[in-house]
């Protein structure tokens, strides 16, 4: 018991640092790809004949294969965080049903 | 450990100092007190804050959309052409709001449902379904509306059958149609009024009309099923905080998760703007939440007896609408044979929307 | 080292990740939306103007044209020489006016001036116009963003 509680901390750190660090990376990667070489002149090109001509319906969605990687990165990292969230409210679940099982809360009758 | 301790006495004092001058101290401590209780009805009690949710979503995202929408007849289309390809992920804002209407319409349909077959709206609880009928038809009226503000030709048409169907209801029906379109016809009009009713006059509706209905749940407690042990269930429930808004969350976040990836997959296109000379496009229909409705009146001939079949239609589903109404005052005898079949008739109305819905999409 | 007490109790632990995760949640979805409020404002790289409306313009005169969302200038000297500016005062954003018989350049909102070359001279406004490059192409006039050194 003494032991985990110096790893504690650490792991805490370690995890706020690797969340910021995600925030960053995927937040730069999602929302502004990060232009490749070659490829990227094309698809420009591509992107601006295409918004030149008149269409007749305008379909949403990312455009290049870029995008489309950041796309799938982001649903991922939701997913993720998602799955994170879940895990540690059902520990909360579990802690709060047994400490009103116990009667935690209410004020001692004397 | 001093940091901390800091600043819990810092907001132990700034909440005395709240409390002195705004009072919710009460407040607080019915939420701490209140319960929900644990039977075979307790998923259902899910229903209601997942509504909440895909509400504040859409309150969310629609404020980032009309900052962009210009709802005039000339700049409709375009500015909602200028969200998708412009504004930095306007698409997705645009995706979410559009995906998170239809699981808000969804969720309400399977909370109104869900209270009609448990029958939570027996005695003190009528109040409590009629303001939550008027909300069905307020959210059911900011789809409508909404779905015209891309001014597109599917929405174009989908909009002027929608505002013509009032008008086969005897003395008022023209009105309500003029009421609706701002005139005789569709025109710009029109749109401003819809993007009025949207944006403005329901949501404080709504928001009004949401304010009774919480506080009607808060006032009467929890519903138990019909013959339940009071004090059975009392001793086996869960308080409100943490612990059910706990589970809550574990709901909210999935659903979360669902409605990102399908607005994200799947977001909606838009088409060319409409033309109001135009001749109707092939295959309009409504969206899904009206689908069985529109069936409906597909189904009835032209002319019955001395009026036209739409104007026998219409005056079926308001009677039907009005029945529905007041149904914790028809159904005051639950658990005898009356409410034995107003339940089935719940179920015969569910297989009734889901079979007219799918012949619309067939047909 | 090996403690006495718990710095951490399991459920503060618990506590903190729910609230970190959550946290980070929300904080990523707050970066679209902020994009999405703040679009990037980018003013144009280039604007052609047409020889023929505006080369042949008068001298001491000025010709105002689209430079992105604000009133750009262009102005003929006496000598010739064609001179184009953003006309936005540098005080707080009204459009300024040129005056050509006094050859100045005048902001009605807090009577700011500039004489013929931008340069703020009376009033309240702390920088001159700012300038944009004009060259001749062909046909076109074609103004640019000023060199910055």
């Amino acid at each position: 018991m003494k032991r985990r509680v110096r790893k504690q901390p650490a792991i805490v750190a370690l995890i706020v640092v690797l969340m910021v660090q995600g925030e960053i990376l995927l937040g730069r990667d999602f929302f502004e790809p990060t232009i490749g070489k070659a490829q990227a002149g094309q698809e420009q090109e591509q992107s601006k004949a295409q918004a030149q001509a008149e269409p007749e319906k305008i379909v949403a969605g990312p455009k290049d294969i870029k995008e489309k990687t950041a796309v799938y990165f982001f649903v991922g990292w939701l997913w993720a965080a998602i799955g994170v969230l879940i895990y540690v409210l059902r520990l909360k679940i579990k802690e709060v049903d047994r400490l009103y099982a116990l009667k935690f809360f209410t004020p001692d009758r004397k | 450990m001093n940091f901390r301790v800091c600043v819990k006495r810092m907001s132990e004092r700034f909440a005395t100092w709240l409390e002195e001058r705004v009072g919710l101290r009460a407040v607080a401590d019915f939420l701490k007190n209140k319960k929900v209780p644990q039977n075979k009805h307790t998923i259902w009690s899910y229903t209601g804050s997942i509504i909440l949710l895909f509400f504040l979503i859409q309150v969310a995202t629609g404020i980032i959309l009309a900052f962009y929408y210009r709802p005039t007849l000339e700049e409709a289309n375009k500015s909602v052409a200028r969200i998708m390809t412009e504004v930095p992920l306007g698409w997705v804002i645009r995706s979410i709001h559009s995906w998170s209407a239809t699981f808000m319409i969804a969720a309400v349909f399977v909370h109104l449902l869900s209270i009609w077959v448990i029958k939570s709206y027996r005695k003190p609880r009528e109040l409590t379904w009629m303001s939550g009928v008027l909300l069905l038809l307020f959210t059911l009226a900011f789809g409508f509306t909404g779905y015209l503000l891309p001014w597109d030709e599917l929405s174009l048409a989908a909009t002027k059958v929608g505002t013509d169907i009032p008008r086969s209801i005897p003395v008022v029906g023209v009105w309500v149609t003029k009421f609706l379109r701002g005139g005789e016809d569709i025109s710009g009009d029109t749109l401003s009024r819809f993007f009025s009713f949207h944006v403005t006059i329901l949501p404080l509706l709504l928001l009004a009309l949401v304010g009774v209905h919480v506080y009607l749940i808060q006032k009467l407690g929890m519903s138990l099923p019909v013959g339940a042990d009071e004090k059975e269930e009392m001793r086996r429930a869960i308080p409100f905080w943490p612990n059910f808004v706990y589970r809550e969350m574990v709901v909210w976040l999935i659903l979360f998760g669902a409605l990102v990836t399908l607005a994200v997959f799947l977001p909606p296109s838009l088409g060319k703007s409409a033309d109001l000379m135009a001749p109707a496009p092939e295959g309009i229909k409504p969206e899904w939440y009206f689908l069985f409705l529109f069936q409906t009146l597909k189904i009835f001939p032209a002319r019955i007896l001395f009026t036209t079949g739409d104007t026998v239609a219409i005056l079926l589903i308001l009677v039907g609408g009005i029945l529905f109404f007041f149904l914790p005052l028809i159904d005051n005898r639950p658990a005898e044979r009356k409410g034995k079949v107003i339940t089935w008739i719940a179920f015969a109305f569910i297989l009734y929307a889901v079979a007219m819905s799918i012949w619309s999409l067939l047909g | 080292m090996k403690v006495r007490e718990s710095i951490f109790t399991r459920r503060r632990f618990l506590n903190g990740l729910l609230g970190g995760w959550l946290g980070a949640l929300l904080a990523s979805l707050l970066y679209p939306v902020m994009r999405a409020i703040f679009p990037p404002e980018r003013e144009p790289d280039q604007v052609l103007l047409s020889g023929e409306d505006y080369g042949d313009i008068p001298p001491n005169t000025v010709k105002p044209f689209a430079w992105g969302n604000k009133p750009g200038l262009l102005k003929k000297a006496e000598t010739g020489d064609l001179i184009a500016f953003v006309g936005v005062c540098t005080h707080l954003d009204c459009n300024v006016t040129y005056l050509p018989e006094q050859r100045k350049f005048f902001c009605a909102c807090h009577e700011g001036w500039y004489d013929e070359n931008g340069t703020n001279i009376g009033g309240p406004p702390p920088r001159p116009l700012r300038r944009l490059r004009v060259t001749i192409e062909g046909e076109n006039l074609v103004i640019r963003k000023e060199e910055t050194a």
